[in-house]
């Protein structure tokens, strides 16, 4: 894939306002028909990039390249991009049907074969029925979805779509994340979406670009990323995971307290006080000793999610480390989480990563 | 402002290309900037350096100052205005309040009639109810006794003129801050067991509390601005708005003119500051979550408010009545048979024309001046780029709100009249007048278009220019429509203040383009109140008319816009 040139170009783009840098030095390449998620929590910058990108804002320095065209200082009216804001942004004056083709008066290209596309593209997304409604006649999902016909009915080379989904309700979200990574899978177009949602991140992008303070964290596939976590903060941010401090024994050696574990420990050097760190899912549990690997620990409390069993324990020994294991529904290891319970807690080696030490509460 | 500096810096310092639409942004917007130094700065400034100078332009300092405060005849103005302004304040806040409390927290019966009514008195010039009083309360006025020997020509006459005229924008502003109260807040203290009594001065009046302090200080800038009633009504009493007129056009004393107008303008600036302050402080105490209040029924409540409710209504009728009534009568008090004869106005350079030129004016300064400002709002409200000169307009827009009108008015006198200015020749004609009138409400239209543009998504221009749509076309297919109701309130807003006006335009009018509201003072200057009561009544007519129409289409544009909204 690194052999094609790639479809956009980001290259050290830093973003100053006053003292607050915004963005820092994020460089990145996507290539054509990827679906990019740029994550991060609030205030991380990700939509301040987004604008970078249409030109909506300005970079303080670096360079964009989209398709072999440098287009840093080339105003909005210049880039190949069409848009979709959590406002919807539909004109409220304008019929569904009028709002779709607004942009189409202005192409240069046929404009009964574009008029094609955007009525082929209100079918895809079942909305032909409502054409001539007007926007405030729709529920919040179906003027997303014309919000997005609207933005690909000119054929641009990149859909942005500034966190799309957030103004809606959960089934509602659940459903068009679907529907427009069909369409955007139908119609190859390259897509960059914003979101602090990770569910929404990882189940929709072919990569994800984490961020966080205005730099770029890791750049990866939802599975690299949830996998192999390269910082603490995305380990931290990215689902569940257990933290514990610990110390590094030797190589492969690390021990918590007491207890000595065997895992991954890299060129972490011996001595270096560290997290170690495993997701809820990653654990077994047992009633007896289940030999190497095994932590004691008391049950403390069971919460009932549904297809599993989030069981919140506290390590024997001094210090009171808790521990969340997720279990299955209806294992015998289920069975055995009861509030109280003295259980044994398992842990593969691979399983584990060791991070930098974090703020101890 | 040095954030404004580092935002122009960063702009200048850009490396950014600019499309053609950003083009034609920047340069409307250096456009305004330029328009507001030009019409604006300027002549401000010119009027200001005329109070330091002597008849022959020479820079003599404080000298006219040391003159005006060694003079009793002069100084003694200040505190004849501020007690003035401060009584018709208190009163008219007062007066309003009550009424705005009736319309909003009671069940008082027959309310949209008293709301139409309560601002009947916008139709209409101060001269119109400067008029009124003297035929109620003047030397042969019907209840002169019930003065007890007092005059109605001086303090007590500005004081009633001015409440009755201030009235409408005051109950507006109170109006508005009783609606911006809380439901919640009533149904807790109910739930609390508090009292009616107790919930007022608990909920209500600190609720309103901005509100009341706004009201009362623009009620006190209208009042120590205004020509009209004090000129008709004010007799021998003098008052800075009088003065400045008397040294001008009776003395022809400019610098002293000026040094007045300044006076004029500093108390006008601090009341502005403060209120700018005080409304920006009552727009954080409504949230989302809000309900609206509904209030309880009370026959006790309801009903005194229904008696106080009527007793104003009834003097607006009063009052009114009592000018067309003047205007009809054939020779008051001796002969009160009806005629049309006082609508001839035969009196020396006055007549019909003079209330088409305000029609003429009116209409000019509604066309122009409502298009000019929205596309000023436009610039400041969804400009991306230029903020910090942006910033300056909207700095600019504020302005003409401090600014008396006689005090802009002879600013621009003073302007127009320079001998280097290449302008000159727009001395006297229309062009001045709706320049200068359009200035003069600048701010509150501004103000009312920049609200209406901030309901708009921003996102709308950002969709637009990612399809490569003409900013242009946007303008006219999205934005215009979707503030059409806001446009045409700006429309008929100027159109009103433009027929009423008097102190803004008795400075630059000339011979061919002296207007109605300005007629009626003359023709009551020379004696002949009757004409003059007859020209302010055409005044009211035309008002009336446009109002009525101005509903007419704003119901049909409304109906346009449940469209797009109605399922």
């Amino acid at each position: 894939m690194n052999d094609i040139a790639p479809y956009l170009r980001v290259d050290r783009i830093t973003k100053n306002y006053g003292d607050f840098q915004a963005l820092r030095d994020v460089s990145f390449d996507i290539h054509e028909g990827e679906f990019i998620c740029f994550l991060g929590p609030s205030g991380c910058g990700k939509t301040t990039l987004l604008r970078c990108i249409s030109g909506l804002e300005e970079q303080s320095s670096g360079t964009i390249i989209q398709n072999g065209v440098d287009i840093s200082h080339a105003p909005v009216s210049m880039r190949d991009f069409g848009i979709v804001f959590q406002s919807y942004a539909l004109f409220p004056n304008l019929t569904v049907w009028q709002n779709v083709c607004y942009g189409l008066a202005n192409l240069k290209t046929n404009r009964p074969e574009s008029m094609a596309r955007a009525e082929q593209l209100l079918e895809l997304v079942g909305m032909s029925v409502h054409k001539i409604k007007y926007p405030a006649q729709l529920s919040g999902g179906e003027q997303q979805r014309i919000a997005l016909v609207r933005a690909l009915a000119t054929s641009p080379g990149l859909l942005l779509l500034d966190e799309p989904l957030s103004a809606l309700d959960a089934k509602v979200r659940a459903h068009l994340r679907r529907e427009i990574k069909s369409l955007q899978k139908a119609l190859g177009v390259t897509t960059i979406m914003v979101t602090h949602d990770q569910e929404e991140a990882q189940t929709m992008a072919d990569r994800v670009l984490v961020m966080r303070n205005g730099e770029l964290e890791q750049m990866g596939t939802p599975r690299e990323i949830y996998d192999a976590p390269q910082t603490r903060f995305i380990a931290d941010f990215i689902g569940i995971m257990n933290f514990i401090p610990a110390r590094v024994d030797g190589d492969g050696r690390i021990t918590l307290g007491a207890l000595a574990l065997s895992c991954e420990t890299r060129n972490w050097a011996t001595g270096s006080q560290v997290d170690c760190s495993f997701r809820p899912e990653d654990v077994s549990l047992s009633t007896s000793d289940a030999g190497s690997n095994s932590m004691a620990a008391t049950v403390n409390t069971v919460e009932h999610l549904g297809a599993f069993e989030r069981v919140l324990l506290r390590l024997d020994g001094p210090g009171t480390q808790d521990v969340t294991v997720d279990l299955r529904k209806g294992s015998d290891a289920s069975a055995a989480a009861i509030p109280g319970a003295s259980v044994y807690l398992h842990v593969a080696p691979e399983n584990i990563h060791l991070f930098e030490a974090g703020i101890r509460p | 402002m040095s954030r404004a500096i580092a935002l122009i810096w960063n702009a200048v310092g850009s490396k950014r290309r600019l499309d053609s639409d950003e083009w034609l942004l920047r340069w409307l917007l250096w456009g305004f900037v330029a328009g507001f130094f030009i019409i604006l700065i300027v002549p401000l400034y010119m009027l200001m350096s005329r109070s330091f100078r002597n008849a022959s332009g020479d820079f003599i300092g404080l000298e006219n100052y040391l003159y005006y405060f060694t003079t009793p005849a002069l100084f003694q103005s200040i505190g004849n205005s501020f007690f003035v302004s401060g009584v018709s304040a208190a009163i008219v806040t007062v007066i309003a309040f009550v009424y705005a409390f009736a319309l909003t927290r009671t069940q008082m019966p027959l309310k949209g009639f008293f709301k139409v009514m309560a601002f009947i008195p916008l139709l209409s010039p101060s001269v119109v109810k400067a008029i009124a009083l003297v035929y109620w309360f003047g030397n042969q006025g019907v209840l002169k006794e019930l003065m007890f020997g007092h005059t109605i020509y001086g303090p007590i006459g500005i004081i009633f003129g001015s409440v009755f005229w201030t009235f409408p924008h005051v109950l507006l502003i109170i109006m508005t801050a009783l609606a911006l109260t809380d439901g919640r807040l009533y149904e807790a203290a109910a739930s609390l067991k508090a009292g009616r009594l107790k919930t007022f001065w608990t909920v209500t009046l600190p609720g309103a509390r901005y509100g009341l302090i706004s009201a009362s200080i623009v009620a006190f800038i209208l009042v120590m601005t205004d020509f009209g009633v004090p000129k008709i009504i004010g007799g021998n009493y003098n008052v800075l708005a009088t003065d400045i007129y008397k040294e001008v056009v009776g003395q022809q004393n400019f610098e002293m003119g000026a040094v007045v107008s300044v006076l004029l303008l500093i108390p006008a600036v601090i009341a502005f500051a403060i209120d700018r302050f005080v409304t920006r402080r009552q727009h954080s105490s409504l949230t989302a979550r809000s309900v609206p209040y509904n209030p309880r029924k009370s026959p006790v409540i309801d009903w005194l408010m229904f008696a106080f409710c009527m007793t104003i209504t009834l003097c607006t009728i009063a009052v009114l009545g009592m000018a067309q009534f003047a205007a009809l009568v054939k020779f008051w008090p001796y002969n009160l048979e009806l005629t049309l004869s006082h609508y001839t106005f035969d009196a020396a350079g006055v007549g019909w024309e003079n209330f088409y030129n305000s029609l003429k004016a009116a209409s000019l300064v509604s066309i122009f001046g409502t298009v000019i400002i929205f596309v000023g709002a436009y610039i400041v409200e969804k400009s991306r780029r230029d903020q910090g000169t942006r910033q300056v307009l909207q700095l600019m827009a504020l302005m003409p709100m401090a600014i008396p009108g006689l005090v802009l008015g002879l600013a621009h006198l003073m302007f127009i009249n320079h001998p280097d200015n290449p302008l000159g020749f727009l001395y006297g004609g229309m062009t001045i007048i709706v320049i200068s009138t359009i200035m003069h409400f600048y701010t509150v239209t501004h103000l009312t278009a920049t609200a209406s543009l901030k309901q708009l998504d921003n996102a709308f221009e950002s969709v637009s220019a990612s399809m490569k749509i003409p900013a242009p076309k946007m303008f006219f297919r999205v934005t215009v429509p979707l503030c059409l109701p806001a446009i045409l309130d700006i429309a008929i807003y100027l159109f009103l203040a433009t027929m009423t006006t008097v102190s803004g335009v008795i400075f630059i009018y000339g011979p061919d383009t002296k207007v109605a509201s300005i007629a009626a003072i003359h023709m009551d200057e020379l004696g002949e109140q009757a004409s003059a009561a007859a020209m302010a009544m055409l005044i009211v007519y035309a008002c009336v008319v446009v109002r009525l129409l101005h509903l007419l289409v704003s119901r049909l544009i409304l109906k346009r816009v449940q469209r797009w909204r109605a399922n």
